[in-house]
């Protein structure tokens, strides 16, 4: 089935960081805009119990260092259920807690003239 | 839909093994102390000979109503005197021989990384098992492997003593007991310990004890204890899998001795969700809970609580694999496990035999 693009908004309506809910025809979908200015789109709705992801933390993803200590990551961003916690990668929408078997679904984000299209 | 509740201790058609054994988890015991004298230095020797140490105390408080004395099976006493599990020709009769036991590893009775006090003591006296448990048992018997004891309370001096003995050609691993008056095992306390474990190409057995309490220290009674031993055995690999212990030691392995395994998928699932949740609290943390436990993690059969081969099946099919799960007597004590009647009739050849033999065998790789 042919995809269809959905204008959400204008690039400068999302602060660097932020997010917010969009409705694609009845799809829940959370935009984010990275602390780095790159828009990614996921369903608003963890695959666990249904939070709103969008209701959750933006945030970059907390790695560990050579010593096996804290190390907040400079390059991975995740979004937080608000609820139990799952962090999900706001590019492939794979839960950073088990990748392989919990995600949620990604939409490609473009920017065009200004305005943010979503592709569903 | 019918079930067939025949259980294998009950049935009569449970199989004969057909085939090798392992049995992780036997009892070797002391005829007495003295048997250390030799082994250790003179000062202190006088701790047995003249200050009366008589063995590891605890504030343990049970006797186990057991048919045999103090939790060991009645009919394993040796005629000539001493305590069940001191006498090698006992063994070889009641276990080795017939119950055809390709190896066997010895786990001991005496827990001296439970000793409240006198840490140089304790170093000492674990130092002078192993050699008698090397001149006694392992130089007399093929067929035995050995645990390298330890007083971890000085986990530097453990880690020398494991340097010492491990390279043993029938030394297979580092006995820890489940001490709750510790920290679990995952702490970085222990980590002289695991790095001579490592050192020494030796795997890592946890077994419960008399200083192992529950969440509650010791119920009123015994049974109730025995019982809930599986928490600590939870506790322990919950420690290991959350402090990075498996990432750290990437070819750690770790055998759980007389917790059985049936709580065993429950733990997994759990600490899978956990995991998912709150994976930020210890990112150092690179798998699932359980894909951990299924590579690194054995579990023992004893006590084997009666179960249809519906039930066993179930059990491994929620375990998601049939690798780790291995046979262990635990003999002499009371509820000793007799290999023919563990696992289930109608389980499948390939799985009875992983469980009764490859398993282990897989676990403790060219020393076993």
């Amino acid at each position: 089935m042919a995809r269809k693009a959905f204008d959400v908004c204008a690039t400068d309506d999302l602060e660097p960081g932020t997010m917010r809910a969009v409705d694609l025809d009845g799809t829940a979908v959370v935009l984010m805009r990275s602390v780095t200015g790159e828009y990614f789109a996921l369903r608003n709705g963890c695959s666990h119990m249904g939070a709103l992801l969008s209701d959750g933390r933006l945030q970059a993803k907390m790695e560990t260092d050579d010593e096996r200590g804290y190390a907040v990551s400079a390059t991975q961003e995740v979004v937080r259920c608000p609820w139990h916690g799952y962090e999900f990668d706001v590019r492939s929408g794979r839960c950073a807690g088990d990748p392989n078997a919990v995600r949620v679904k990604a939409f490609t984000v473009t920017t065009r003239d200004g305005r943010v299209i979503i592709e569903r | 839909m019918a079930v067939d509740v025949t259980t294998a201790g009950q049935s009569a058609q449970a199989r004969p093994t057909a085939q090798p054994v392992v049995d992780v988890d036997i009892h070797e015991n002391m005829p007495s102390l003295d048997v250390l004298l030799p082994y250790l230095e003179p000062h202190w020797q006088r701790h047995i000979t003249e200050y009366g140490w008589a063995g590891v105390r605890s504030d343990y408080p049970y006797w186990p109503p057991t048919s045999g004395k103090g939790g060991i099976r009645r009919d394993a006493h040796p005629d000539g005197g001493g305590p069940a599990g001191s006498d090698l020709e006992l063994l070889r009769a009641q276990l080795l021989d017939r119950y055809d036991i390709a190896f066997g590893v010895l786990t001991g009775q005496h827990h001296f990384s439970a000793m409240r006090g006198w840490y140089e003591f304790a170093a000492a006296v674990a130092s002078a098992y192993n050699d008698w448990q090397i001149e006694y048992w392992l130089d007399r018997e093929p067929r035995l492997r050995g645990s390298v004891q330890i007083a971890c309370q000085e986990p530097e001096a453990a880690a020398r003593e494991i340097d010492r003995v491990g390279s043993h050609p029938q030394m297979v691993q580092v006995f820890l007991p489940m001490i709750t008056h510790m920290p679990p095992v995952g702490d970085s306390f222990y980590r002289p310990v695991l790095d001579a474990m490592q050192r020494n190409n030796l795997q890592l057995a946890l077994h419960v004890g008399q200083a192992t309490k529950t969440p509650f220290g010791y119920h009123r009674y015994y049974v109730e204890w025995h019982t809930a031993l599986p928490q600590a055995g939870m506790s322990e690999l919950i420690s290991l899998v959350f402090n990075g212990t498996f990432e750290r030691y990437p070819e750690l392995k770790v055998m759980l001795l007389e917790v059985g395994f049936t709580w065993a998928p429950h733990l997994m699932s759990r600490m899978d969700q956990q995991y998912r949740e709150l994976r930020v609290e210890t990112p150092w943390v690179e798998r699932l809970p359980s894909e951990h436990l299924r590579d690194r993690v054995r579990l023992t059969t004893q006590p084997m609580e009666p179960m249809t081969k519906h039930t066993f099946e179930s059990y491994i099919d929620l375990m998601g694999t049939d690798d780790m799960i291995c046979f262990s007597s635990d003999y002499p004590h009371f509820d000793f496990d007799a290999p023919d009647r563990t696992v289930p009739a109608g389980v499948s050849e390939a799985t009875r035999r992983k469980v009764l033999h490859d398993n282990a065998r897989q676990f403790y790789g060219v020393k076993g």
